[in-house]
């Protein structure tokens, strides 16, 4: 199980935060915050090679002491982070990059929502 | 001075370099088979029962003292020969598992190469004095501080500066020891897991580390780069509080060269916070408030609110108010209250948006503590020892301006400008497709309204209030620019409601020019803030800009209500135009005093006055007169001053209802009567007769009426109705049958007059600006009287003849109606009545030049020739009758006049004056009307008969017949008087044709035989050679068109004279 998930906008503002119960929120947002480096710098590296199908899922961001930062990204610059922790055996690099495509799928469905204007926040229910 | 340290500093170096030089020979030269064991200063406990003598070790003495060879000959500028010795010392070490020399030596391997494949890194960087911040206190790698600026893709340019004065590319093919750039990343690693296994070698690890990340940033190898980084983070060292610092500092540092401003962001924010953690005995809030602000950038978080709101900075919201909430903690325990407020405002407004109600008012309660002990200042803040300059902190968003209305001058106060030179040239082109581009290019923000200097300006912004607190807004006012503008500051509370509320400001322009709006300032809890448009994206509008004018006079006006009597209401205090409402009777005249008065300190000095009316068919004038000579002369009016203009208002209706009672029996009868071929013998008294009949008749129809008007309409149209009275008579019937309540004179109708009075004066007056005030006049009309038919009848006298009119009292009380200068009748509320007003005929010469004027005009439309002409007898018995009355319990007078009067073609000549005038004499005595003539019998009565022409053409041949008959009485009359009388001369005479004003006489003798009253009828008719009938007075223009004959051809004329002559003759 993630620890924290986050959706994030094409200039970097998160449209969606989600934290495990219980957990020191602030400390997540600052792992996803510069996990964001991370992304940008990998993303940047493969705009180099324009038409070249860029692979969406971008492995582990980095890893702290406690949590590990995966990162994904869309064609159209929303990223995702998904933190989980460093001890979690049970999410292989697999089983993230199912969890990211599925988080995809629920982004293009929000999306595809009439009422939701890109950009704006993201509420879940 | 600086020549000789220079020199000194030279004289060193070259010592230093003989020593170094010397070393290297010694070692060069040692003896490989004994060599002394080199160790680092934490190994030497660990040497304590070891076997010195052994292999191992002896290999180990041998692979270190390579290691400390080749370290001499770089350090004496031999990096091929350093290159090849330490390639051996790996060769050797790696065989005794010694991990800590192996690493040095990869360590000094890569060095080494760097050193040959990038000579130029850290070149320009090796001078800077300061630079010296090494991580570890490691002094052996200066320049881990790079200038910010010069993070990535640092410039490449100073080459071929290796000291040495080697070329770079030879050691590469000389030298086979040296590392690819790969190979140096790999070694680096390498070297980097050797020292992890040492507990004490932290510094030195770190120390690589960093390097290898200075080599993957020339290599461009960020993520890598970041990678090392975060090792590093991993490296436990033992550190005092203040080398922590220095540690994290110089770790964000090192994140900002790889582009990762986020995480150097983050370790700047960790050093700030160990400055002042709980546990640091000697907290430096100053340095961690710098340290702070340089984390700004990396949240994306910019100070300035107008960059930050107006860019919409995307950021992460959660840190961002993190962040500010410790600048603004830090700077509270700094001491530093302004600064505290300026933050804690900032995070207020900029934050806003992601606050719950909650955090709202926890945060607006903050900064209600902390701007208690000192404001916050419209200017920018220098933080104390340091370059940050905080900018002041505005609240465009607490209350959030919805929109802006500058407020046009209020309607009595607006301007106008009175100069055609300015009318706009609209170009030669009718249509230019690049009209609507010009036309949307207009400039954002102008304000197409004129203030003017002087007055009092408003400006209407809608706020909304986010917080659901109470704001209580001090010293709001306008911030405008260019032209001088007197802002008047006002305090405004802005209500816990999700409503907008309107806020008015108010100032005074000083002087005429453009003037800008730009924004509006206030305080709000001792923050004093500058909302500007431009700043506010949402308003779209950088500014407003408009129009002032110079001074103008202002005026009030108002109807003076002393002069007035009868419900005069003036209402102008609540709706700034004035108004005043009369209620009348028709024909009414009242009078009114308008006053004008002057509120401004300018005075008026030029008035014009225009009269507006929307409903009116008979034009405003009629209703309305003033004298504008009289309030001309009362200029000019000055400040505080009065004028007074007197109009008069008379209460113009239609006095004429024509076919109001169309299908009155009697009125038939009496038209009948009218009939011409008939002799008419124009009695008053038997008219006077047949009213009362009519009267009767009238009254009992009235109840009728009420039943049904549309059977009205149909009986009307039905009815057999004169042809020549059915013209105008059927058109009014067409319009009854489509309004079921065609009773435009007889309910209430309002004549609404607007009276606009422009003037100006001052300095306006010179740039051609004026002012208008209305004052608007709503007259009800009640009805009064009501011409209901009207019908012609010869009089007594040849020159006049009788109109008579139905009249009807429509008000509810009682009228004196004077019709003629002697003669008047009371008249009961809605009774009607029938009076005879005797009028003096047409003369025809008015007539024929009247309609020749006409004819003129309209040349070619005939039929409108007997039209004008029942108008031209309209207007002539309209000028002579007025009617003019007192109504109800004031006596008020009123008068109508019958305008637009027409008649049917059949009373024309009755209204006309004949164009045969007779002059008849009896025994030289002129026969007058009524006058008794008296004669004997079988004496010669001598009648003269004389015929003039009173008409302005000639008259064709008349033939005259003179008939006598007896009358006895009683309603016989014989004309057979063969013997009862003779005649000496003709008593049918031909006369030849008269020209205007020429005469004839005829001159007979009459005897009679027997006593008697005896009448003589004497009745000319055009002769009946000549063909044209002469009825009518267009008969006598010789041009008139042939068809306009056939309607006049049916009727037999002839003049008659009356009464006729009466002689009474006695024995």
């Amino acid at each position: 199980m993630a620890v924290s998930l986050t959706i994030i906008g094409k200039e970097n503002s998160p449209l969606y935060i989600w934290m495990d119960e219980g957990r020191d929120s602030l400390q997540l947002q600052y792992l996803a915050h510069t996990g964001l480096d991370v992304i940008q710098e990998k993303i940047s590296v493969g705009q180099k090679l324009p038409g070249d199908s860029r692979e969406l899922y971008l492995g582990l961001l980095y890893a702290s002491e406690e949590y590990k930062i995966y990162g994904y990204t869309t064609n159209s610059k929303i990223k995702f982070i998904v933190i989980t922790d460093v001890t979690n055996a049970a999410l292989r690099d697999n089983e993230i990059r199912m969890m990211f495509r599925h988080l995809h799928s629920i982004y293009s469905t929000v999306v595809c929502n009439p009422f939701y204007v890109p950009g704006e926040k993201i509420s879940s229910q | 001075m600086l020549s000789t340290l220079k020199a000194k500093f030279m004289n060193l170096l070259v010592l230093y370099f003989g020593c170094l030089e010397y070393k290297r020979m010694e070692k060069t030269q040692e003896k490989f088979d004994r060599p002394q064991l080199l160790c680092a200063p934490f190994e030497r406990k660990d040497l304590i029962g070891i076997d010195l003598d052994s292999r191992t070790n002896r290999k180990k003495c041998t692979g270190r003292l390579k290691k400390h060879l080749a370290d001499l000959s770089l350090q004496v500028g031999l990096p091929t020969d350093a290159l090849a010795q330490y390639s051996q010392a790996v060769d050797i070490l790696r065989g005794c598992n010694d991990w800590l020399w192996l690493a040095a030596c990869y360590e000094g391997l890569c060095s080494t190469s760097v050193m040959l494949l990038y000579p130029h890194l850290f070149r320009n960087n090796v001078l800077q004095r300061y630079s010296s911040l090494g991580v570890g206190g490691s002094d052996s790698c200066p320049g881990t501080k790079i200038n910010p600026n010069k993070v990535r893709n640092n410039p490449s340019s100073n080459s071929n500066s290796l000291p040495v004065g080697l070329d770079p590319s030879l050691p590469k093919q000389t030298s086979k020891f040296c590392l690819s750039p790969d190979d140096i990343v790999e070694k680096y690693k390498e070297a980097i897991v050797h020292y992890s296994k040492y507990r004490n070698a932290g510094v030195i690890e770190t120390e690589a580390s960093i390097k290898a990340v200075h080599v993957l940033i020339e290599q461009k190898r960020y993520l890598l780069a970041a990678e090392f980084l975060s090792n590093v983070v991993f490296i436990n060292l033992q550190l005092s509080d203040e080398e922590k610092i220095i540690r994290f500092n110089a770790l964000s540092d090192m994140y900002n060269q790889i582009g990762f401003h986020r995480k150097a962001a983050f370790f700047r924010r960790v050093a700030a916070m160990r400055c002042v953690a709980p546990q640091n005995q000697d907290p430096d809030w100053c340095q961690c408030y710098k340290l702070l602000l340089l984390t700004l950038d990396g949240y994306r978080l910019s100070l300035d609110p107008a960059l930050f709101l107006k860019e919409g900075r995307p950021g992460w919201p959660a840190l961002q108010i993190q962040i500010l909430q410790e600048l603004v903690g830090t700077s509270r325990r700094m001491g530093e209250h302004g600064l505290c407020t300026r933050h804690q405002a900032f995070l207020l407004s900029a934050m806003l948006p992601y606050f719950t109600l909650q955090e709202k008012h926890d945060n607006f309660k903050m900064l209600e503590s902390v701007s208690s002990k000192c404001g916050s200042g419209p200017s920018p803040l220098v933080v104390a020892d340091s370059s940050f300059i905080i900018p002041p902190v505005n609240f465009p968003n607490i209350p959030l301006c919805r929109y802006v209305r500058v407020m046009p001058p209020s309607k009595e106060r607006q301007v106008e400008l009175r100069d055609k030179l300015l009318v706009e040239d609209p170009g030669p082109f009718i249509f230019s497709p690049f009209q609507s581009i010009i036309t949307t290019s207009k400039v954002a923000g102008k304000i197409d309204c004129e203030w003017v200097e002087g007055d009092i300006c408003e400006v209407t912004f809608a706020f909304v209030n986010p917080m659901y607190i109470q704001l209580k807004l001090n010293n709001m006012m306008l911030i405008t620019e260019g032209v001088e503008f007197e802002a008047w500051t006002s305090t405004v509370v802005i209500e816990a409601s999700p409503e907008a509320q309107m806020v008015i400001l108010r100032g005074r322009p000083q002087e005429p020019g453009e003037l800008r709006i730009l924004g509006y300032s206030f305080s709000l809890l001792g923050v004093a803030s500058n909302c500007k448009f431009k700043s506010m994206s949402h308003l779209k509008v950088p500014f407003y800009s408009l129009n002032v004018v110079p001074a103008l006079p202002c005026v009030q006006i108002f109807c003076d209500s002393s002069s007035s009597e009868t419900g005069l209401v003036s209402d102008g205090a609540l709706e700034g135009e004035s108004k005043v409402c009369v209620t009348l009777n028709a024909g009414e005249t009242h009078e009114c005093n308008i006053v004008i008065h002057n509120v401004s300190s300018q005075s008026v000095e030029c008035v014009e006055v225009a009269l507006e009316s929307q409903n009116e068919v008979e034009g405003p004038d009629k209703v309305f007169q003033y004298s504008l000579e009289n309030l001309r002369a009362q200029l000019p009016i000055a400040p505080g001053g009065r004028a007074s203009l007197t109009l008069y208002i008379y209460a113009a209706s239609e006095f004429l209802l024509p076919g109001y009672s169309i299908e009155d029996d009697g009125m038939f009868s009496l038209m009948s009567g009218s009939e011409p071929p008939s002799l008419i013998s124009a009695a008053p008294s038997s008219l006077h007769s047949r009213q009362s009949t009519i009267m009767s008749s009238l009254r009992g129809r009235k109840a009728n009426r009420a039943h049904s008007s549309a059977s009205n309409a149909s009986s009307k149209s039905g009815s057999s109705v004169r042809s020549g009275s059915s013209v105008s008579a059927l058109a009014m019937s067409s319009i009854n049958a489509s309004t079921p309540m065609p009773t435009t004179g007889l309910c209430n109708r309002t004549l609404e007059g607007l009276i606009k009075l422009s003037y100006t004066g001052g300095r306006g007056m010179e740039n051609k600006y004026w002012r208008m005030a209305d004052i608007g006049i709503s007259v009800e009309v009640a009805p009064s009287l009501l011409v209901t038919r009207w019908d012609a009848l010869p009089a007594e006298r040849p020159n006049q003849c009788y109109i008579v009119l139905d009249l009807l009292n429509s008000a509810s009380n009682e009228m004196d109606l004077q019709y003629t200068t002697n003669k008047h009748i009371l008249m009961q509320g809605g009774e009607s009545c029938r009076v005879p007003v005797p009028v003096d005929r047409c003369p025809l010469a008015k007539i024929n030049e009247r309609v020749r004027n006409i004819r003129k005009n309209i040349s070619k439309r005939n039929a409108d020739g007997e039209v004008s002409e029942s108008e031209i007898l309209g207007d002539h018995v309209a000028s002579l009758v007025e009617l003019r009355w007192t109504l109800g319990p004031f006596d008020t007078p009123g008068r109508a006049s019958l305008k637009s009067l027409t008649f049917p073609p059949q009373t024309h000549h009755l209204i006309t004056m004949a164009p045969v005038h007779w002059d008849v004499s009896l025994n030289g005595q002129r026969v007058e009307n009524g006058s008794e003539n008296v004669g004997k019998i079988g004496e010669a009565q001598r009648l003269v008969i004389g015929v003039s022409n009173s008409s302005g053409d000639a008259l064709p041949p008349l033939t005259i017949v003179l008939t006598a008959f007896q009358d006895h009485q009683n309603g016989t009359q014989n004309y057979r008087l063969e013997a009862k009388m003779a005649s000496t001369g003709a008593t049918k005479f031909g006369v030849p044709k008269l020209a205007p004003e020429e005469s004839y006489s005829h001159d007979c003798g009459l005897i009679f035989f027997t006593t008697g009253i005896y009448k003589i009828e004497v009745s000319g008719s055009p002769s009946s050679s000549s063909s044209t009938p002469y009825g009518n007075f267009q008969c006598s223009s010789v041009c008139v068109p042939g068809d306009h004959h056939s309607k006049t051809n049916q009727h037999y004329h002839a003049w008659k004279l009356a009464p006729p002559i009466e002689i009474s003759i006695v024995d």
